[in-house]
């Protein structure tokens, strides 16, 4: 009997991560469908030696190398994520339609994000027809309207592919898949850059990348781990006359937005990448340019990078945590922080609290993001094209949440079978 | 005539997809693992699969044959 209901625990989470398994593996084979009309040989080739096309492929998982059916990726879904999360901040309606109408609000929300991300979608595809016009047979408006349609038909399956492994899979769906995009991409780098090392001296070189490669991991995941325990005290233990030996706690984490905050400042910043792509214009081309990490002064690109690290972990802190609704639930439940008043003085102390730790963590990020480029400038060697921090921290993030969400569940289960 | 029929399926792919409701949310925060869906939820699941088969299969028929 024991034995039965143990497989019926890991049976959910088994078939659970095949379902995951494969979705990512038809998210894969979808970008090597190519799009009907162009010449691909030619595109290919004059295209693997452009740096931007090359940025932007470490999210697309290498669609934009081939014009497949899927080159857009998840990117229209993301942006329009952003595109919404700000426009929360910004704009009444949207505002409440996320705070204050509950589950059935969100829902709205995320039904008006995939109608954004369709238009992106859309507005993109058509600015990509435009671009492959040299490596087309035959062009004129019909291709137009058919690779745009491709594109965007392959933009929202990856947007609906990501909603099942979100539903019925493991981990967040977007999430999952640029993981598998990033990793994707592995193989053709770490080929590339064992193709430059032929003599000894070079072999320390990889070695001591690799071993910076770790520590750099090792500091990421102290980062996205750390918390902040704020020490708790319930009236019922005050009423006892002596503070017992356990005291419960509120734990704060360092980066509260998770992986998220990263994924959208990097999606912001391929922003710059796709405008210099589509326009002539010369100001708007040198503006993005300069906000690109092919720049001649690296500065900007990462004074840049930090700012918006810094925007999203704010920004998302102070959606996952209020600090007056903690204050409400702790006056509810009794309880208080120890030499702070309930009510007002509990919410600003812990306002004071999360923007500190924010900014910490956001720091740290920052910090991390740096660590390759200075690697770069100091020792010359170009280090991991395409892997950059960035990559890293959406890696090692993407793994923490999906492995917390999967022990969470298996924990869940153990109880729900207790309690039959 | 092949052409036509790719057209319409991609369409028909786009609309079921935006038709379909997602339950949990969407980026950010955690997520609740959900149980069992409604058999409309199903039935939209099942023809946008359908359709992404005959999407995939179009696509590599027509791209295969018009390359010189």
């Amino acid at each position: 009997m024991q034995k039965t209901k143990r497989n019926k625990n890991t049976y959910g989470i088994q078939s659970r991560v095949i379902l995951t398994f494969l979705l990512i593996i038809l998210s894969r084979f979808g970008t090597f469908i190519p799009v009907p009309g162009v010449d691909h040989d030619a595109f290919y080739q004059s295209i693997s030696n452009n740096p931007i096309v090359s940025f932007l492929n470490i999210f697309s998982g290498g669609g934009f190398a081939s014009i497949g059916v899927f080159a857009l990726g998840i990117v229209p879904y993301i942006n329009a994520s952003i595109l919404i999360q700000l426009g929360t901040t910004s704009i009444p309606s949207l505002e409440k339609l996320q705070k204050e109408e509950g589950e059935a609000g969100r829902q709205k929300i995320s039904q008006i994000t995939r109608y954004i991300a369709l238009g992106w979608a859309i507005i993109q595809s058509v600015g990509v027809s435009f671009w492959v016009r040299p490596y087309v047979f035959s062009w004129d408006i019909q291709f137009v309207i058919e690779m745009t349609l491709a594109l965007t038909t392959g933009s929202m399956l990856v947007m609906w592919i990501s909603e099942q492994i979100t539903e019925k899979g493991i981990g967040n769906g977007a999430s999952m898949l640029i993981f598998v995009n990033i990793i994707s991409g592995l193989p053709k780098l770490i080929q590339k850059s064992s193709g430059s090392i032929e003599n000894k001296s070079n072999l320390f070189e990889l070695f001591a990348l690799a071993l910076i490669f770790l520590i750099m991991i090792i500091g990421i995941i102290f980062i996205q781990e750390g918390t902040r325990r704020i020490p708790i005290i319930s009236a019922r233990q005050l009423g006892k006359g002596q503070i017992q030996n356990k005291t419960s706690y509120l734990p704060l984490r360092l980066n509260q937005g998770g992986v998220m905050p990263i994924i959208f400042a990097s999606a912001f910043l391929v922003l710059p990448a796709y405008v210099s792509q589509i326009t002539t214009n010369s100001i708007i081309l040198s503006i993005a340019t300069l906000l690109s990490p092919s720049s001649a002064n690296k500065g900007i690109y990462l004074l840049f990078y930090f700012l918006l690290i810094l925007f999203f972990s704010y920004f998302y802190a102070s959606l996952i945590l209020n600090p007056s609704d903690v204050s409400k639930n702790l006056k509810k439940m009794e309880s208080s922080i120890p030499g702070i008043r309930p009510g007002k003085a509990t919410t600003d102390y812990l306002q004071k609290t999360l923007n500190r730790l924010t900014f910490l963590g956001a720091l740290f990020l920052a910090f991390i993001a740096l660590i390759p480029n200075l690697i770069e400038s100091i020792t010359n060697i170009s280090t991991f094209k395409g892997l950059g921090a960035t990559s890293l921290l959406i890696l090692v993030g993407v793994a923490i949440d999906t492995s917390k969400q999967v022990q969470t569940y298996l924990i869940s289960k153990n109880y729900e079978n207790i309690l039959k | 005539m092949l052409h036509t029929l790719w057209t319409l399926c991609s369409i028909a792919l786009i609309f079921f997809i935006i038709l379909h409701n997602p339950k949990s949310q969407g980026l950010g925060g955690q997520n609740q693992i959900f149980g069992g869906t409604r058999t409309s939820e199903e039935n939209i699941t099942k023809i946008t699969w359908g359709l992404t088969t005959i999407f995939f299969i179009l696509t590599i028929v027509i791209s295969t044959s018009t390359t010189v």
